[in-house]
């Protein structure tokens, strides 16, 4: 029996709370449960994992009882963000990596059935949650996504595009160095937005051409 | 036409406003676009919006267009023709800046703190009060009632500035000269929200019930004014801090340390009844 505990984040409305993947290889029939208040797209997960495992090159444990819980039980869970951990968590049970080395980690990203990292929704609201709680845990995710978390200052964040980069920088214990530092999107142009001086008649001093400077000033 | 340049006058976000801003950008279906970081968000949702597209909802709870707004601009067109139940739902957030979504089994608390902007006719034909000549509103008083009784009372007191903007005669369009440019007006305004800042550390926008005794003092002429109005036309108190708080920002933009009678004025003239 092998146990490895990868952790996560969920989405409750802005905030984002920890959320550990606990993948457990036991002996008995095979199967592949997942369990922890789960919705239609983490369900699929299963699918999805072992797809991806197949493809990287990795054995997927097909004969062993394969349970996956995402804690906290009460806290709903969605989309295929969840992917990479339950993925992870399985390759640390069956001992293709030190599980030791998931430490200080956070991880988040939905597999395509090749192994490709995709992006997930609200990586920027996972960045802040994590900064909110303190924790000085590098943050792994796919590219886009990491370039979104990256724009939060004062966080590790990693950006990585395969299944396979992501273990071999566990297997080789330097995870911090190998996977490639997010970077924040490049600054926009300025703004080429709507100009006042299109609107015309508003010389007079009247309420009307006073308004919008009004409204500028007093709000936000 | 002048909604969609107020975002170009608005001062720029702070770090944490604009970190709030693209984390709600993300959560929603288009997501967050690298292009708008640290741009003040403007979004004008088209009437045909539920009270849930605009307040957000759903199970499990996202956020709406007054979040997808925080920090900028929430435009809304035709403002008579969004359902009430949609209108009504803007009462909460416009006044504590959140919105509190409550769902049997889960609730989710998002900031909508934004601009509302908002346009619409007069009456359902359009030429109520114009001086336009050839055209005359042909609604009936009944008729004109029932379409400005679409706006509630409540959330009609929670809008500061109203402003009457009148049809300019085809033969006076052509020959008008331009505006004044954006950042020309986005300095005024930066200008102004310093001095709110450098005096009580926050815009005029947010200061509550107690602070605004204390910031916005008025000369006694200007305070005549304002109780006077506000007795003749049986404001609430709410109504009678806003009016305040218009008039500082006045002052603010006027660059004066106590409002004067002329900057009473001028948010008075900003608070006409439809």
């Amino acid at each position: 029996m092998s146990l490895a505990v990868v952790i996560s984040r969920a989405l409750d409305g802005l905030d984002a709370p920890e959320v550990r993947v606990e993948v457990q290889l036991a002996n008995g029939l095979p199967s592949f449960t997942l369990v922890g208040l789960a919705d239609t797209e983490v369900r699929e997960s299963r699918e999805r994992v072992r797809a991806a495992l197949q493809q990287s090159g990795f054995t997927f444990p097909h004969n062993r009882r394969i349970t996956v819980n995402l804690a906290p039980a009460e806290l709903p869970k969605e989309s295929g963000r969840f992917d990479l951990p339950i993925a992870l968590g399985i390759l640390a049970a069956a001992e293709v990596f030190d599980a030791a080395r998931l430490q200080g980690f956070e991880f988040a990203g939905e597999l395509s059935l090749a192994g490709e990292l995709r992006p997930v929704r609200g990586a920027m609201a996972l960045a802040l949650a994590m900064r909110r709680s303190g924790a000085t845990r590098t943050l792994v995710l796919p590219h886009e996504s990491a370039a979104a978390a990256a724009l939060v200052p004062g966080l590790a964040v990693r950006a990585a595009g395969h299944l396979t980069e992501v273990v071999q920088a566990l297997q080789s214990g330097e995870g911090e160095t190998v996977l490639t530092a997010a970077l924040p999107p490049p600054a926009a142009n300025a703004a080429t937005s709507d100009d006042l001086r299109d609107v015309k008649g508003q010389r007079r001093p009247s309420a009307r051409s006073r308004s919008p400077p009004r409204a500028a000033t007093a709000c936000c | 036409m002048l909604a969609q340049r107020l975002p170009g006058i608005l001062p720029p976000m702070a770090l944490d406003d604009a970190l709030a801003s693209a984390a709600l950008q993300g959560l929603a279906t288009q997501g967050f676009d690298a292009a708008s970081w640290q741009r003040r968000p403007f979004r004008s949702p088209h009437h045909s919006a539920s009270a849930v597209a605009l307040v957000g909802g759903g199970s499990p709870p996202r956020p709406g267009e007054i979040s997808l707004a925080h920090g900028g601009v929430l435009f809304l067109d035709e403002l008579p023709e969004f359902p009430r139940s949609a209108l009504e739902a803007l009462r909460e957030p416009l006044e504590t800046g959140r919105i509190t979504i409550s769902r049997a089994a889960h609730q989710a608390q998002f900031p909508a703190r934004f601009q509302f902007v908002a346009a619409m006719n007069p009456c359902p034909c359009g030429w109520l009060g114009a001086a336009v000549p050839g055209r005359h509103c042909r609604c009936t008083p009944d008729q004109v009632a029932r379409y400005q009784g679409r706006l509630s009372g409540p959330l009609l007191d929670r809008i500061d500035l109203r402003v009457e903007v009148q049809a300019v005669p085809p033969e006076q369009q052509m020959a008008l000269p331009d505006g004044e440019p954006s950042p020309v007006v986005a300095a005024r305004v930066a200008e102004a929200r310093d001095r709110q800042l450098r005096r009580q550390g926050r815009p005029n926008a947010e200061l509550d019930a107690a602070e605004i005794d204390a910031r916005c003092r008025c000369d006694s002429a200007a305070a005549a004014f304002l109780q006077n109005a506000a007795r003749r036309l049986g404001w609430s108190g709410r109504r009678l801090h806003r009016t305040l708080k218009v008039a500082r920002t006045v002052a603010d933009l006027a660059e004066a340390d106590e409002i004067g009678v002329a900057h009473m004025a001028e948010a008075l003239q900003a608070q006409r009844a439809l």
